[in-house]
């Protein structure tokens, strides 16, 4: 109870209680170390003196019942010592009336009136009331037993005792006043009075059934009665006395058998106690398999929630090994799907050119020999723009496979797109002348663009190419290009025959498409798939618009060189 | 006029000789063609050339590679040189790691790429990056000569080939006995770049070369060339060159 609210030191109260409690359960073997910590406490760090006292008090009366007299009193005294500083010392009645108790056990009789007289005069006797009696008898006692014996004033409190006790009828101790008296009046040598009063015990404690005194009366009354000459009489008082001890014997003996029946009773009791004992041990056992069988439970839990993460994650292995290889799957196809594109190709695309090449090549030499050199110029170079379309589907088919493989080698660099564009179309003079296509171009100095060169002459070449063959005799392609919006734009526009809006919708979903061109020879559709892949690889987009019958116009968006 | 020295370095004796013819018609002079690492070091360090086109494979192994490392060692010697690879070659190629300037042509290729080319391994090793390449013309000053691209080819002018050099606005106009070209260029920096004692400003707008001059006409304050030209000299710059005349004398 250390610290409440508002901080305040209060008293501590545990030792007291504790103190408090083994003293009313009557637990003496365990109550001493308790009244010892009850004033270590109260006298040191949480000083109390109403609780000291009561400790000392405590500590007297637990001397007291072990028969330590002196040390009793000792503390005792210190308690009443205490006590002055308290207004109301609690029990205050009974602590006084112990104290003369004990001086008058320890026949320290002067002292023991002292206590006495001053508890008749406090007149306080709420407590006890029967209290008053015992004190006039006590006080006549001590005067009785003082050093000075004043017998007086010993038969006067005894006279007030027996008229207190008179008028509660009260037989035992009228019987116990009675042979005080008659003792005096023995000592006195008034042995008429002494008999008289001791005939007078003896009647009270044939009423009360005091037991314990009646040997007392019976002695006494057989010692008065020799005294007084009548030996017969006092004869008669000594075998009562001896019959009354006998008596007493058999009681004690019969308080044996209690005894034993007692100790029966407690060695039952402790076989009882020694048979809950085993029970709760019982208990505890069938707990403790409880206990094991709950953490064999819990084991066994945990074992089968550890079962089920190692199935989930093997499941998620499986599933992912099972993603891996639907994505193989997926490559193994697209792989296949490689492979028999380039036999399609080799057995269509290219077969057919180097066919007619070699046929136009045979049908030349025969012309040379037979001296017939009309049209073998224009023969020559129909063979050589053949040669230069077949080389360049080779070179598509090149790139294209070199992505497909492991994706070719990118180096951007700063790069003049005039320069670049000229390097491109230098190769399609013979083309152009062939098909009489005008080519205008107006491409300014200047502009750099940031890309792989040879990346961009890849695209240039396919998109040129395209335009020259999907635009009929004597058409026209224009390049332009330009800076918008910080970026470098390069046009190449047609007025070929357009590509219809299914295969333009096609194309812009990024599938690949064959188309005839003016020749009726079909593509193959790497071109323009390796434009996309080659302008995406530079940061680029490509852009194509087209009407049918019309012309088409791709366009391209470069990075810019960062200045 | 000088032709531009080129060296070829290539195992495969046809594409040697259409590179050569290519080179020729374009205005270049092909000093030689090695056909193996130990012939290319011999060619390059006796002839000397102005630029060195490279093939990275010469037989199997990539020597041309090695080559342009052996050259690499040396920086006072070293020249531009152009790669010649192929498209599946290509990452092996770059992958070399070579640090120094070069370019690359990716066979087949036209005249105008490898025209590109060159003017890419010459501007990269001068530190000049699009002097050539972006422009239809450019100079670049050398040791012993100006190097010019006009109409698409590149001239080496010597700087004892030049008779006179006249200012044309923002222009500078060179001129030989053969021809005159038009650069890009100042006065003040063309000066500093030829032979201070070969050289002498006659004119706010001329500079003269000391070893074409025939005859001083002192009277009428004109030079005559060797070529017959002749050439205004100012009076502020007559004192000058009679200094200089005056020693010669």
């Amino acid at each position: 109870m250390k610290g409440t609210k508002d901080g305040r030191k209060q008293p501590d109260f545990v030792p007291f209680h504790n103190m408090h409690i083994q003293l009313y359960e009557r637990q003496y073997s365990e109550v001493l170390p308790s009244i010892l910590a009850s004033i270590a406490v109260y006298s040191e760090t949480s000083k109390n003196d109403t609780l000291l006292y009561l400790s000392y008090y405590a500590r007297g009366s637990f001397y007291r019942k072990k028969g330590l007299k002196d040390e009793a009193l000792a503390s005792m005294l210190q308690a009443e010592k205490i006590s002055k500083n308290i207004k109301n010392p609690p029990g205050n009645v009974g602590f006084y009336s112990d104290i003369a108790n004990l001086f008058f056990e320890l026949q320290q009789y002067e002292d023991a009136l002292q206590y006495y007289l001053d508890l008749l005069h406090k007149n306080d006797f709420s407590a006890n009331k029967k209290l008053q009696g015992a004190i006039y008898n006590n006080i006549a006692r001590c005067y009785a037993n003082i050093d000075k014996h004043d017998y007086e004033k010993a038969e006067s409190y005894y006279k007030k005792s027996l008229a207190f006790y008179g008028k509660f009828q009260d037989s035992l101790n009228l019987a116990a006043v009675h042979l005080n008296l008659g003792d005096l009046y023995f000592e006195q040598y008034k042995d008429r009075l002494a008999v008289d009063h001791l005939k007078k015990a003896l009647l009270y404690s044939e009423v009360s059934e005091a037991v314990d005194i009646k040997d007392d009366i019976y002695f006494n009354l057989s010692l008065a009665m020799e005294s007084a000459g009548q030996t017969k009489k006092a004869l008669e008082f000594y075998k009562k006395y001896v019959e009354q001890l006998e008596g007493i014997w058999n009681r004690d003996r019969i308080w044996g058998l209690a005894e034993q029946e007692k100790k029966f009773i407690v060695d039952k009791k402790q076989t009882e106690i020694q048979l809950l004992e085993k029970e709760a041990k019982l208990q505890k056992m069938q707990l403790d398999t409880k206990r094991m069988q709950s953490n064999t439970f819990f084991s066994i839990a945990a074992v089968l929630l550890l079962l089920l993460l190692v199935g989930l994650y093997s499941y998620s292995q499986r599933i992912k090994k099972n993603r891996v290889i639907a994505l193989q799957n997926i490559q193994l196809d697209e792989l296949n799907a490689t492979k028999d594109r380039l036999f399609s190709i080799i057995a269509h695309d290219l077969r057919t050119p180097v066919y007619l090449l070699k046929e136009s090549n045979l049908r030349l030499k025969k012309a040379l020999i037979k001296n017939e050199l009309t049209d073998l110029e224009k023969q020559l170079d129909l063979n050589i723009n053949m040669t230069e379309n077949t080389y360049s589907m080779l070179d598509n088919l090149l790139y294209w496979s070199l992505e497909q493989k492991n994706g070719s080698f990118y180096k951007k660099e700063q790069l003049p797109l005039h320069s670049i564009v000229e390097q491109v179309l230098v190769n399609y003079g013979n083309a152009l002348k062939i098909k009489d296509i005008r080519l205008d171009k107006n491409i300014p100095e200047g502009i750099q663009v940031y890309a792989d060169s040879n990346a961009i002459k890849i695209v240039l070449r396919n998109i040129i190419d395209n335009a020259i063959k999907f635009t009929q005799d004597g058409g026209f392609i224009k390049i332009d290009a330009g800076i918008y919006e910080n970026q470098a734009e390069l046009v190449v526009k047609d007025n070929g025959i357009g590509i219809n809006k299914a295969m333009l919708d096609t194309i812009k979903s990024g599938k690949t498409v064959r188309q005839k061109d003016t020749s009726g020879r079909t593509s193959t559709g790497l071109g323009l798939e390796l434009c996309r892949i080659m302008t995406e690889k530079n940061a680029g987009r490509l852009m194509i618009e087209s009407e049918e019958g019309k012309g088409t116009s791709v366009k391209i968006v470069l990075e810019l060189v960062k200045k | 006029m000088e032709k531009i020295r080129i060296l070829i370095i290539e195992d495969d004796s046809f594409q040697a000789a259409s590179l050569q013819e290519a080179l020729e018609e374009k205005g270049y002079e092909v000093t030689a063609t090695a056909s193996n690492l130990k012939d290319a070091l011999g060619y390059f360090y006796a002839q000397k050339p102005d630029i060195v086109i490279i093939d990275v494979y010469l037989g199997n192994d990539p020597d041309g590679i090695l080559f342009a490392q052996r050259i690499n060692e040396n920086p006072a010697t070293l020249k531009p040189f152009v790669f010649l690879t192929s498209a599946v070659d290509r990452e092996t190629f770059e992958s070399a790691r070579l640090t120094n300037p070069y370019s690359y042509l990716i066979k087949p290729f036209n005249v105008l790429e490898l025209q590109f080319a060159i003017e890419l391994a010459i501007e990269r090793f001068l530190e000049m990056p699009g002097m050539f390449s972006a422009h239809q013309t450019g100079t670049a000053i050398m040791e012993a000569f100006l190097l010019i691209k006009k109409k698409e080819a590149l001239t080496k002018v010597l700087f004892s080939s030049i008779e006179y050099v006249r200012v044309e606005g923002k222009y500078v106009s060179i001129s030989t006995h053969e021809e005159s070209f038009l650069i890009e260029m100042s006065l003040k920096l063309l000066q500093q770049k030829l032979p201070e004692k070969q050289f002498i400003q006659v004119h706010r707008n001329y500079v003269v070369n000391m070893n074409l001059v025939k005859k001083l006409h002192l009277s009428d304050n004109q030079i005559e060339l060797l070529s017959g030209n002749r050439i205004p000299m100012s009076r502020r710059f007559k004192e000058k060159f009679m200094e200089r005349y005056s020693i010669l004398k």
